[in-house]
């Protein structure tokens, strides 16, 4: 069975659409990971799946339940935004009041589970009002995780977390995919946290899903690479060709040459079979033909220029009076 | 509904704030009732009924108690909390429900509680009371009872309708409403109306509004069994209302 299906999901405020019919399944035992930029509509999307806030269209079904406009289900488990703690009790009481309303049988044992589950047990007792950001966002991931849900939304789980907490959460997540086929959904700017964890990625650029790529699929994106820096590109890369015909050659827009890597719009291996030269071998090929060479380089692309990239490059967050669609791809 | 009303009431019997409201009006029927005995107060008072009239325990109650729910469910929305015991597609119906039950349940709780404090504290002092008045005032603590629960579901109503701020919101309205701040206001305005609207719509204020029961109450002791029916279609339309809005809520 699927773990959570929402289909075509939109939502307006004041005629401004801000999420744009997204489409999106995640199996069971999945970590998807959600990324966008700021105000490119994550959160909205994960308050609508989570029932928090209305559709102006479209529909969402968790674990085979078709939810209504602003219900929720029995199989979530929700941390969007901040915190839902009340600062009056403690990180236990607060567990507790919603151990109660799941009509947990055992809510007592629950709750002291979940608690010791996020690190909270040497604070168990204090008032919540007096907890650092850190603490808060571990109470609020015992109130995502407490009765079982099948299905977790996490908006920023690492959001004021110290190192330990990050370590502690990531493996308490990967964990509970694994063992309980729990499907997370996890709108984090956090890249290399989510590139330890997510199975699948989903970008969000302007309220639209714009695509949607498995962790190999990122792996293979941000390979390193060669890169030649010459003022002859032309004639380089037409020696470079003859010289190792069946390995992939790309001009740069800034006329550099990309050695032995897919373009950026690729998805095929760029060398089927064959190795990629090393940069001796191209600069000595390079000299031979007499072709002068500014610059000789291995470039390194990371998880996260690979996501500004996808993301929308770094171009302002929102530009003024524009309304536009034209950067969404569609769901891939 | 009921495990929302059991998350409600764990959460309600572990807040401090409650207990030292509990407190402070146990603390005024104790020693309100030292100073009742030993004044002018108890001349004349022959049923327990009277005594608590005169003593105005419960219509502090009545004051009080809204005020406090108006914050406890508005902080609900404040901090967000409302999404903890929001646990299946019925949750936002289940949480007007469970409110309104928990708010009259509490109120009528307190109300005993401190009826119980001030006949055991006169009874010490060395009053003794007929067994006579004992349904009407059993009437007068139902009605009260009906009134603050109403009055309470009315400034929830406000807390849910608020944008922003709904614990201010919600303490603002019922403290205006218990106040008679609202009522005392409105009868003044009445007066500017042209006759013969303005008699008509002071005789509707003093007859239809929980003050003005409340304040007929106050000053005759006399219950009118048509009041609860007043009163709990105000809750209702509170709890209506609470209900529409949140239907479709955005939970920020």
């Amino acid at each position: 069975m699927v773990a959570l299906t929402c289909e075509n999901l939109s939502r307006s405020f004041w005629g401004k659409l801000v999420v744009d019919g997204v489409s999106l399944t995640l199996a069971p035992g999945e970590i998807y990971g959600l990324v966008g930029r700021n105000g490119a509509g994550k959160s909205t999307l994960l308050k609508m799946l989570a029932g928090y806030l209305a559709p102006s269209s479209g529909r969402v079904k968790i674990c085979g339940e078709v939810l209504g406009p602003c219900q929720t289900s029995a199989h979530l488990g929700c941390l969007i935004e901040q915190p839902a703690v009340n600062p009056s009790l403690s990180a236990f009481q607060n567990v507790m009041v919603r151990a109660l309303a799941q009509g947990l049988p055992n809510a007592k044992e629950a709750t002291a589970e979940v608690v010791r589950a996020v690190g909270l047990d040497p604070a168990l007792r204090d008032r919540a009002g007096r907890f650092s950001l850190g603490m808060k966002q571990r109470l609020g991931l015992a109130l995502a995780l407490v009765g079982e849900p099948q299905v977790l939304l996490l908006d920023e789980p690492f959001n004021g977390l110290d190192p330990e907490g990050v370590c502690l959460v990531r493996e308490l997540l990967v964990n509970l995919a694994e063992t309980r086929q729990v499907a997370v959904l996890i709108s984090s700017h956090v890249l290399d946290q989510l590139d330890r964890m997510a199975t699948r990625y989903g970008v969000i650029r302007e309220g639209r899903l714009v695509c949607e790529v498995t962790t190999d699929q990122v792996a293979a994106e941000c390979t390193d690479y060669l890169c030649v820096e010459t003022p002859d590109a032309p004639r380089a890369l037409a020696v470079l060709q003859q010289r190792w015909p069946a390995v992939a050659f790309t001009v740069m827009p800034d006329d550099a040459i990309r050695v032995g890597a897919r373009g950026a719009s690729e998805t095929a291996p760029a060398v089927a079979g064959m190795e990629a030269p090393t940069a001796e071998e191209v600069g000595r090929v390079l000299l031979e033909a007499n072709v002068s060479v500014s610059g000789l380089y291995t470039h390194s692309r990371d998880i996260e220029e690979y996501f500004v990239a996808l993301m929308g490059g770094t171009a302002p967050v929102r530009e003024e009076g524009k309304e536009g669609r034209e950067g969404g791809g569609g769901n891939a | 509904m009921l495990r929302v009303l059991r998350a409600d009431a764990y959460r309600l019997l572990h807040s401090r704030l409650w207990w030292i409201l509990v407190a402070g009006l146990a603390l005024y029927a104790f020693e309100g009732s030292n100073y009742f005995a030993s004044g002018w107060y108890s001349e004349g008072v022959a049923t327990f009924a009277e005594a608590a009239r005169r003593h105005e325990v419960l219509e502090l109650a009545m004051a009080l108690l809204p005020i406090w729910f108006a914050w406890f469910f508005g902080s609900d929305l404040t901090n967000r909390t409302m999404r903890n015991v929001l646990v299946d597609a019925k949750g936002r119906r289940s949480y007007v429900l469970a409110a309104a039950v928990l708010v009259f349940g509490a109120i009528v709780a307190v109300m005993v509680a401190l009826s119980v404090i001030l006949a055991l504290n006169l009874f010490r002092l060395g009053f003794t009371f007929s067994s006579e008045g004992a349904a009407t005032f059993a009437q007068r603590l139902g009605a009260l009872a009906v009134f603050a629960t109403a009055y309470a579901l009315v400034a929830m109503a406000l807390t849910v309708i608020a944008s922003k701020n709904a614990a201010t919101w919600g303490i603002a309205g019922a403290a205006l409403l218990t106040s008679t701040v609202l009522f005392s206001f409105a009868r003044v305005a009445a007066f500017y109306l042209p006759a013969p609207l303005d008699r008509i719509a002071d005789e509707m204020l003093t007859t239809y509004s929980l003050s003005g029961m409340a304040s007929t109450l106050e000053g005759t002791g006399v219950v009118q069994p048509w009041w609860f029916v007043q009163a709990a279609l105000i809750a209702l339309l509170g709890v209506l209302v609470c209900s529409l809005i949140l239907r479709r809520k955005e939970l920020r």
